[in-house]
């Protein structure tokens, strides 16, 4: 199908974000995650996904959203090159399709910083979709 | 390119550098025997085939930097020409440039546009010329001009050769058996568990830890290499430079049959090679000056491999000069790392330390191979990033050594579990020297020097740091009732790192951590714990570093510190991985027992000895271990306690040896049977008290 992409979608701060389907490796609804003291502060932990140790990542931070984080968040585990990381998101939404006609540039609503981290948007019926850069998000992250 | 296309060509280069490899060795052997006939027909044969693949595959340039090689081959072994050392280097040249064509091709699949007619010039040459009769002298040759590359692409060795290996296929077999146990294994433990048998769970699990820990046995074997692949390099390395240096060096190689793991290989390979050029560099004199001081003109350039105490050891020895103690000394000085009374007390050996300090050279003139400042610290922080140290020994006039030690394998490695606010850690065993148990009182044993707090040891000041303050989890300083101290070693540094509690020695395997957790420069990975959780791995030297560890004086053995009393204490293994230690005045005898002999009316396991009846008392129940039944066709070894009331049989698996130490402990850290514990041979051990398991039998 051309001109039609496919989306997962999550929910971090009330906003919906996405990342090409293809990326997601699978999504967790809780973990233990472990603290690693000294990481930036993005980094939420580390968890165990079946043998394997990925870094949790919270965005919020450099996506410039306020701190609450919920107490258990749900995890996304994205593939980054040969690497799987975990976005702890809010909520998981639906996979989307939209069609590459109806891409936008981001919204000047949105804070300059966090505008460097999205790629641009997609009006949905009632709401906004928010593609989110995940590299330019992660080296923010990793500052 | 199709895929087929492409393996041809990966065989191809897999194929041709090996052969260069061998080319480089016998072409080196050659010089010193122009006349074998077994190398000449190897050298031959191993262009010859370079030649013709390449020319198969296209690679006209390739083919005509190897045929006019051949071409010269084909004169030394038809005899019409003698070697010399001026066809060997022109040979050489020709070695390098079919290297660095090769590197083109690996990395663009096209040989590229380098003009390497110069080496093919210097080969028509000899060829051309007529044969000389008597072999010249060696001529300090301007180093062979390589064809101007693209920076990028480098003449040398291909990312393939690191990428693959070889492996005994007597091993795989091993390795499918130990893999078809597994699956029975697992297969057993899903029955039971299925059908909810959990009494014969302990049994399953049982054979399951067996049979992985031979698989991992095997597998970390398919891994290990033979160290003879980097020292078969040398020759090479050796000739190249001695040459641009204008001295004669001799190399003398041990223990090639030492194997290493493939990637720890990779990993000292160029400290290996900075150590040897340096070696010839600045360690072995001009021949004149070789002479004048009644020294062969050849000088020695040794290299050592063997195994020993779970590490690998290499000693790169020269019988050149020696370092200059004086000039690091003053360097020392002059840049501010030494002052005031210290200066008085250091020793010979610890200011040859500071030789490893970034930017630190007392070469005079920096020549292109060293000198440069750069080498010494980025050979140590090499070693240490796989885990491995180094040190250095040297006398005036009459050479230096260098040794260096390298875990058997990174990844997986006994480490000793710690809890620190809650948070599980684990300390590498490589780094840990001993544990030392604080109680409340000892708060107070704790001195402050230049703001840093220091704790001192057995009379000698132990710089401290509180893990818990340095990873930001809370303050420093004893929070509870006890706390634990481990100290440790690195970059020739002790220091003691203060944790809450501590576990046991467990063998982990070691995980990288995401790159983007590197900076915080005091994890060295994550493992995963046996009941599934994340626990993070120390960077000892990282840590001690962010802890702002001075680079105090200290020797890695202590040397006339006031001595505690030192005893005797006989080392034993208890169980399969615990390792305890007794005092060995407190055994009257060993005694070898076999499993018949053992009899045990009421539960209670007593041997006729002597005339006496002796209770059995296996230590591995004192240690919370399960009794074990005893099987005729055994032997059992029993450590003879005759102290107390009666005597007694003490059961351990195995005596190891005797060591003499000077373990101190203070009485406070006993707890029940055991006594302490201490780092010996590298293992956690508990220090066990005959005298009181002995009395608390006879209640």
């Amino acid at each position: 199908m051309n001109g039609t992409r496919a989306w997962c979608t999550f929910r971090l701060d009330e906003k919906l974000y996405a990342v090409p389907v293809e990326h997601v490796q699978e999504v967790l609804r809780s973990a233990v995650v472990t603290r690693v003291p000294l990481a930036p502060r993005a980094v939420r932990g580390l968890i165990n996904l079946r043998g394997e140790i990925v870094t949790v990542v919270d965005l919020r931070q450099p996506l410039q959203l306020p701190s609450a984080k919920p107490a258990s968040p749900t995890l996304v585990v994205v593939r980054d090159g040969a690497s799987s990381l975990t976005l702890a998101v809010d909520a998981i939404e639906d996979v989307t399709w939209t069609r590459e006609e109806e891409f936008e540039p981001c919204p000047d609503t949105l804070h300059p910083a966090a505008r460097e981290m999205i790629h641009g948007c997609y009006k949905l019926s009632n709401d906004l979709l928010l593609v989110l850069n995940l590299e330019r998000a992660l080296c923010a992250a990793a500052a | 390119m199709s895929d087929t296309d492409d393996r041809i060509i990966e065989e191809f280069l897999a194929d041709s550098h090996e052969g260069l490899d061998r080319l480089d060795r016998d072409l080196i052997e050659l010089e010193k025997d122009p006349q074998s006939q077994r190398i000449l027909a190897d050298a031959f044969r191993t262009l010859h085939t370079i030649k013709g693949t390449c020319s198969f595959l296209g690679y006209s340039r390739l083919e005509h930097v190897a045929h006019a090689g051949e071409s010269l081959m084909s004169k030394l072994r038809s005899g019409a020409r003698v070697a010399d050392s001026e066809t060997t280097s022109a040979l050489l040249g020709v070695v390098d440039a079919v290297r660095a064509i090769l590197a083109r091709i690996e990395s663009t699949r096209d040989e590229g546009a380098g003009d390497y007619s110069s080496v093919v010039a210097r080969v028509e040459k000899l060829l051309g010329g007529a044969a000389p009769s008597a072999p010249a002298p060696p001529a300090p040759d301007a180093v062979a001009v390589l064809p101007a590359v693209d920076a990028d692409v480098e003449p040398g060795r291909s990312a393939i050769e690191a990428s693959q290996l070889r492996v005994d296929v007597g091993l795989l077999d091993r390795l499918m058996n130990m893999v078809g146990e597994l699956v029975l294994a697992r297969n057993q433990m899903v029955q039971f568990v299925a059908q909810e048998q959990w009494p014969l769970m302990p049994q399953a699990a049982q054979r399951l830890n067996h049979v992985t820990s031979r698989l991992q046995e095997e597998v970390m074997r398919t891994r290990m290499q033979p160290v003879g692949s980097l020292l078969a390099r040398l020759p090479r390395v050796v000739r190249d430079v001695a040459r641009e240096c204008g001295k004669h060096v001799a190399l003398e190689t041990e223990g090639a049959a030492t194997e290493l793991d493939k990637t720890l290989i990779e990993a000292i390979k160029d400290p290996l090679l900075h150590l040897v050029r340096n070696a010839i560099d600045h360690g072995i004199e001009r021949p004149e000056v070789r002479q004048g001081r009644g020294k062969p003109l050849e000088g020695r350039l040794r290299i050592v491999a063997y195994h020993e105490g779970g590490q690998v050891h290499l000693e790169v020895s020269d019988d050149g000069d020696g370092i200059p103690v004086e000039r690091v000394r003053e360097k020392a000085i002059e840049r501010g790392l030494v002052q005031g009374e210290e200066i008085e007390r250091l020793t010979d050996r610890e200011w040859l330390r500071y030789i490893f300090v970034p930017g630190f050279s007392t070469a005079d003139k920096v020549t292109s191979i060293s000198g440069r400042g750069v080498g010494m610290d980025v050979v140590r922080a090499s070693l240490e990033s796989i885990g491995g140290t180094i040190d250095v020994d040297s006398r005036k006039g009459q050479g230096t050594t260098f040794r260096l030690r390298i875990p058997l394998t990174l990844a997986i490695i006994p480490a000793l579990m710690v809890e620190q606010h809650g948070e599980h850690f684990a300390i590498p065993q490589v780094s840990l020297l001993e544990l030392v148990r604080l109680r409340r009182g000892d708060a107070n044993r704790i001195e402050m020097v230049h703001q840093a707090p220091v704790l001192r040891l057995r009379g000698r000041l132990l710089p401290l740091l509180f893990l818990g303050e340095q990873l930001g989890l809370g303050p420093g300083g004893m929070a509870g009732e006890s706390a634990q101290l481990a100290v440790v070693h690195a970059s020739g540094q002790r220091f003691g790192i203060v944790v809450d509690a501590v576990h046991d020695t467990e063998e982990i395997v070691v995980k990288p951590l995401h790159r983007m957790l590197r900076p915080t420069g005091v994890y060295a990975g994550a493992t995963i714990l046996g009941d599934g959780r994340v626990a993070l791995i120390l960077d000892v030297p990282g840590l001690g570093r962010r802890a702002g560890i001075a680079v105090h004086e200290e020797d890695p053995e202590p040397a006339a510190a006031p001595a505690a009393a030192l005893e005797d204490l006989l080392l034993v293994r208890v169980a399969e991985d615990r390792w305890a230690a007794v005092q060995a005045s407190r055994v009257s005898r060993i005694e070898v027992f076999e499993g018949r002999a053992i009899e045990s009316p009421d539960d209670q396991p007593a041997v006729q000895w002597r005339g006496h009846v002796l209770p059995i008392v296996p230590l591995a129940r004192v240690l919370g271990r399960p009794a074990q039944r005893f099987e005729p066709g055994r032997h059992y070894h029993v450590l003879v306690h005759t102290r107390g009331a009666r005597p007694l049989g003490f059961l351990v698996d195995e005596v190891e040896d005797i060591v003499r130490t000077s373990a101190e402990l203070s009485p406070a850290d006993a707890h029940g049977p055991v006594r302490g514990r201490a780092v010996l041979r590298q293992r956690i051990t508990d220090l066990l008290e005959l005298d009181a398991i002995a009395a608390s039998e006879a209640a």
